[in-house]
């Protein structure tokens, strides 16, 4: 009995906390398919807005762009942590200090300073380097790369994967077999929570809004030039 | 020969040896157990005979072969881990299971494997359980039946019951014993309780810095330790020096190690005269009951001696009495 009620408890939370989060979008959304919205109640109910908007290739391309932006980097990142926290744990548990330092270093870096110093670094750097899309992917790496690391190693230690890691072993199973079949299957579902919770900082948004988004916009997915070192140069004498 | 041989182990790390080159043989179907205090060496030991660790120079032979050298998956060795280290992700059957997979053996040999094993370890009905929803005594089951249910050669514990609240244990106690005599594993087991040791073991090695102090049966164990640790550490003796035995019994005799006198072999005598070997007496200074036996705590020319005594329900003498002490000589261990 008293287990129901907890239940439903915690379901009513969840109920209010989902109506709350999803209100916006629904009336967001109710707003687009009328034509005009000014008294209580909306008038005009049309769906040309959306058939419009499906039939713009840059709007699919922009959708596409985005998810690339958004999902690429944080499983490059994942694929790339794992591996070197496989070596770590599996064979040079010392260099674990380092690792921590290392991946840490994009945490500590102020948020506006690390995506001007970048866009300086690609403009006009030769092809791939300079392409928006490249360039937006690898510097999202670097953003993501703390909080990722940190998932990493934090759902490693909840399962004590060293521990799990030489049960394995005593059960007949290599070291690369345990470590992927057992301790990643284990620390998946803490992983995907810390790429959902990849930040919303103004790092990123600098950098995706202000030079790349603008050009992006018009379809423009070419090299970073001048405009982006000039806008890094107008940045740092805005900042002043 | 032996079943299992450490020959002249040594295992350093860094600057730091840990083993000191321990030589020790298991004989097959034993139930041996490493005991000592935290740090000495034991769990090194151990992993070192399941290949976790390598050694730094001797050899182990088992059941014949050279194994130094030998991967843990090649050595068919089961272990029990003190923190149990279940797969959180299977269920109970998974996890006993994982073993024979590995070892692709075939669908119906598993299951039927599995439900032995988990016969054995009075686990029945727990299959579909996930390790987070056992108790820990009943997850240091799973991981019980997980190792003996690949029939290793040899069945490493260690400290397999120190994470278990007390009434648990001796019930798990109980089903390693059970599990050891129907199947007749060779048992090495680690523990830093001498009682869980006295309990449990055919033979007992006790570790110290490293070394092995002593090796003997329980009761030998108990009985005749050979060292003022081994006395110190299994018995609860009270240790002396020659001067002190001196100044306790007026009589001198030759130990220059100290002498050992457990607690219950000393007699508070009512009033006849005791036959033993050695009479003087003290004063009590304290007394604490310890279940079925109680401890006085005697002041003897102001050398502290304990004395144990079967409790009879009530407190024979109170702090403060002067009492007769009495004890034989063969009882005064010279070490
Ligand atoms: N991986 C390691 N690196 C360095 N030193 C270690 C390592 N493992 C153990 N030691 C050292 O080796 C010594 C023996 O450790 P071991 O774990 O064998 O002790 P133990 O007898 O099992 O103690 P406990 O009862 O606490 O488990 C300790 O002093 C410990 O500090
Ligand atoms: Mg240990």
């Amino acid at each position: 009995m008293h287990k129901k009620k907890k239940g439903i408890g915690n379901g009513l939370v969840l109920w209010i906390i989902g109506i709350y989060l999803l209100f916006p979008l629904l009336l967001t959304f109710l707003y687009s398919l009328f034509t005009e919205w000014i008294t209580i109640l909306p008038e005009g109910f049309s769906l040309n807005g959306y058939a419009e908007l499906f039939q713009d290739s840059y709007f699919w391309q922009s959708i596409g762009r985005s998810l690339l932006i958004s999902i690429v980097p944080i499983v490059l990142c994942t694929v790339a942590v794992l591996l070197a926290m496989y070596v770590v744990v599996v064979y040079l548990p010392g260099l674990d200090k380092i690792m921590r330092t290392i991946c840490t270093i994009p945490y500590a870096i102020q948020g506006v300073i690390l995506p001007i110093s970048v866009l300086g670094l690609y403009a006009n750097a030769p092809e791939p380097f300079s392409n928006r899309v490249f360039m937006l992917v690898c510097t999202y790496c670097i953003v993501v790369l703390p909080y990722i690391y940190q998932g990493v190693r934090n759902n490693l230690n909840a399962v004590h994967a060293p521990r799990l890691l030489e049960a394995a072993q005593m059960l007949g199973a290599g070291k690369f077999y345990a470590f992927w079949k057992i301790i990643l299957p284990n620390i998946t579902s803490g992983i995907m929570v810390c790429g959902k919770l990849f930040p919303d900082r103004t790092d990123v948004s600098v950098l995706s809004h202000a030079p790349v988004g603008s050009a992006c916009q018009r379809g423009y997915c070419g090299p970073v030039r001048r405009d982006a070192a000039d806008f890094s140069g107008s940045f740092r004498t805005a900042e002043r | 020969m032996s079943y299992i041989e450490f020959k002249n182990i040594n295992k350093f790390y860094g600057e730091n040896q840990v083993l000191k080159n321990i030589s020790l043989n298991v004989e097959k179907g034993q139930f041996v157990t490493l005991l000592g205090p935290s740090g000495c060496g034991k769990s090194t030991l151990l992993r070192c005979l399941s290949g976790l660790e390598e050694i730094s120079s001797g050899q182990i032979i088992m059941d014949g072969k050279d194994i130094t050298d030998l991967e843990p998956r090649d050595r068919n060795i089961g272990m029990v881990f003190q923190h149990y280290s279940l797969f959180p992700n299977m269920t109970v059957e998974e996890n006993i299971a994982f073993g024979l997979k590995m070892k692709k053996k075939s669908k119906q040999e598993i299951a039927k494997k599995v439900k032995e094993a988990m016969e054995m370890v009075e686990l029945t009905g727990k299959e579909k359980e996930y390790p987070d929803n056992l108790s820990g005594g009943q997850q240091q089951r799973v991981a019980l039946a997980r190792s003996i249910v690949q029939e290793p050669k040899v069945l490493l514990l260690d400290e397999p019951l120190s994470a278990i609240d007390a009434k648990l244990r001796k019930s798990l106690q109980n089903s390693i014993k059970e599990v050891h005599k129907k199947l007749g594993l060779t048992s090495i087991f680690v523990t830093h309780d001498q009682d869980e040791a006295m309990v449990m073991s055919d033979t007992i090695h006790l570790f110290h810095e490293g070394k092995i102090e002593q090796s003997s049966d329980p009761i030998t164990m108990y009985t005749s330790p050979v060292s003022k640790f081994a006395a110190a550490f299994i018995g609860n003796y009270n240790i002396l020096t020659e001067q002190e035995f001196e100044k306790v019994t007026g009589r001198k005799i030759h130990s220059p190690e100290g002498i050992a006198i457990r607690p219950e072999t000393l007699q508070i005598s009512d009033g006849k005269t005791p036959e033993a070997e050695y009479v003087f007496e003290g004063v009590i200074t304290d007394n604490t009951p310890k279940g079925n036996v109680l401890q006085y705590h005697v002041d003897v020319n102001g050398i502290p001696l304990k004395v144990d005594v079967v409790f009879r329900s009530k407190v024979l003498f109170e702090n403060g009495n002067r009492i007769r002490i009495s004890v034989a000589d063969h009882n005064c261990i010279r070490l």
